[in-house]
């Protein structure tokens, strides 16, 4: 209920970025979480990943002249959920239900990351999340404030109202994230 | 109770004290192999004459060279190519399954190196009742359990790789590979009719026309690991006859000391005036080979007679060694198509009890024989 996986079809070198807000448009909400972790390795477990290629060969061209190996990694994502939206309303909570097996995971819009983040309050579930660490949530905000356009600055005040309140016994953790959130 | 290693681990030390008996021995005789080789070389054409004086009324397979027997190639340079690798698995009709059907899984790889082609791993499954197997004949009825399944699964796989490699040869130059002989061995089983075995004749012969009419762009070569064939040692048989004590050799013993890594031997013919041999059913595609070193591996790979062109056996060569050297010394393309095809255990495992449930549901419930019932049930 507090993290689902998903997983791409096969391998990417650009996976959806540590910290993004992502969004399944299935169920009986939206719900909304931010990635977490991310892992590629082989779709078969009982064929290891083997060094290839010569020295000094990128990946992208080691992977170009061994046009197979794409097609037999995988890379999943860990989501931490932050919120959900129900008939139009955005709440910065666990949704009621976890989303559906199989539903597509997509990148939130810029719109939902401001409406779930609501000043900050998506912190709550996001920080009660044990894999959602300071660099997790240092990325989720900066994530949001980006995506507030001209209302970043009003975002990044409020969300380090919130984070000191949430964080007022664990200082060492506040000014960790505080730090990691400046650009 | 499982194998009793105590009682095998005790054995194995005599065994391998004998097979290398039997190694000391066979070093004379691949010497001897070696100096009919280097016979035949020095006078091809009389050479060939005298074997094919001495086998070409006789049952058993021989090769002859297309020019000197001894001829060893390196490792031509490649250019952009696709390789299309296929490779098939089955699960052959069950005698104690409720419903006997098959199922046969066709894996390929087609792997574009510098040629704009979208790779692909991927299998193809289907599964027949027993009865369609037989096309319409009883001549099947009376062949061995698992022979129609392997036929239709070999014919199948070159259709495959036919419907792979036509529009790859399009895009530039392909090279097709499969996994084991060229043609379906099983072809001229005499424990089918003629009547049953025709749609797999005619299919196959259809597949070969589609390559052939590729032309020069598209490569094709059937792959077999550690060879035992000895169709080169008969000939060198009639050159220089071995003492009767010799222990038999194999084409891959003779060559083995003859060829470096990647190299390859001369092109030779396949020939068989063996009744019904698979070649004689299949006029027009007769069997070229040549023997390929990987590694320590003599590796015999066949192809059409009409696709050994000097470009397409240097493309077909070059590919081999380049695909060898990508995979720990076995294609690439091969690997990965059996990768796809395999059939696990614990799949036809699942496969036989889905057949069974959905059997069930239709209300279809063979009584379990004796031996069935007991392997299932293993009470103590």
């Amino acid at each position: 209920m507090r993290a689902f996986e998903c997983a791409y079809s096969r391998y990417t070198s650009e996976p959806f970025a540590l910290g993004q807000m992502l969004v399944v448009r299935e169920g009986r909400c939206d719900t909304f979480g931010v990635v977490t972790g991310s892992e590629s390795g082989p779709d078969d477990p009982s064929r290891p990943l083997v060094p290839r290629g010569d020295p000094g060969q990128s990946a992208a061209a080691v992977m170009a002249d061994n046009p197979e190996i794409e097609m037999l990694l995988r890379t999943t994502l860990t989501v931490a959920i932050c919120g959900h939206i129900d008939r139009e309303v955005a709440r910065p909570a666990l949704p009621p239900m976890p989303p559906p097996l199989l539903a597509e995971v997509q990148a939130a819009t810029d719109e939902e990351k401001v409406r779930v983040a609501d000043e900050g309050r998506f912190l709550v579930p996001l920080l009660a999340n044990p894999a959602a660490d300071d660099a997790v949530v240092a990325a989720a905000i900066r994530e949001v404030a980006r995506a507030a356009g001209p209302g970043e600055r009003p975002f990044l005040v409020a969300a380090g109202k919130e984070l000191a309140r949430l964080l007022k016994a664990e200082p060492s953790r506040l000014t960790s994230i505080l730090r990691a959130v400046e650009p | 109770m499982t194998l009793r290693m105590d009682t095998v681990a005790a054995e194995l030390p005599a065994l391998i004290a004998r097979h290398e008996e039997t190694r000391a021995a066979a070093g004379a005789a691949i010497e001897g192999a070696r100096n009919a080789l280097r016979q035949w070389s020095a006078d091809p054409v009389a050479a060939a004459a005298r074997i094919e004086q001495a086998l070409g009324g006789q049952a058993v397979p021989y090769a002859l060279a297309e020019d000197d027997p001894a001829a060893t190639c390196p490792t031509p340079s490649l250019g952009p190519v696709t390789v299309i690798g296929v490779d098939g698995s089955s699960i052959t009709p069950d005698r104690f399954s409720t419903v006997r059907c098959y199922a046969i899984n066709i894996g390929h790889a087609l792997l574009p190196y510098g040629v704009p082609v979208e790779p692909s791993l991927d299998a193809v499954a289907e599964v027949g009742l027993d009865g369609d197997l037989l096309e319409g004949s009883a001549g099947m009825r009376q062949a061995p359990r698992g022979l129609a399944t392997r036929l239709l699964r070999d014919v199948r796989e070159l259709e495959c790789g036919v419907e792979l490699a036509v529009p790859a040869a399009e895009a530039g130059p392909a090279v097709l590979l499969l996994d084991g002989t060229l043609l379906p061995w099983d072809l001229h089983t005499r424990q089918a009719s003629d009547e049953a075995l025709a749609p797999y004749r005619n299919r196959t012969i259809e597949a070969l026309d589609r390559i052939r009419a590729c032309g020069e762009p598209l490569s094709m070569g059937a792959y077999i690991s550690a060879s035992a064939a000895r169709e080169v040692v008969a000939a060198l048989d009639v050159l220089a006859p071995p003492p009767p004590s010799a222990p038999p050799l194999t084409d891959g013993d003779v060559f083995r000391g003859l060829l470096q890594p990647g190299e390859r031997s001369a092109i030779f013919h396949s020939r068989s005036s063996r009744r019904g041999s698979v070649e004689s059913l299949l006029p027009g595609h007769e069997v070229a080979l040549f023997y390929l070193r990987v590694g320590d591996d003599i590796a015999r790979v066949e192809l059409p007679a009409w696709a050994a062109t000097p470009t397409q056996v240097d493309r077909l060569h070059a590919t081999l060694v380049d695909q060898c050297e990508r995979c720990e010394g076995y294609p690439r393309a091969l690997q990965e198509a059996h990768e796809q095809a395999v059939i696990s255990a614990s799949d036809r495992e699942q496969f036989e009890r889905l057949l069974d449930r959905l059997a069930g549901d239709a209300g279809i419930r063979a009584p379990l024989n004796g031996k069935q019932q007991s392997k299932r049930r293993r009470s103590i």
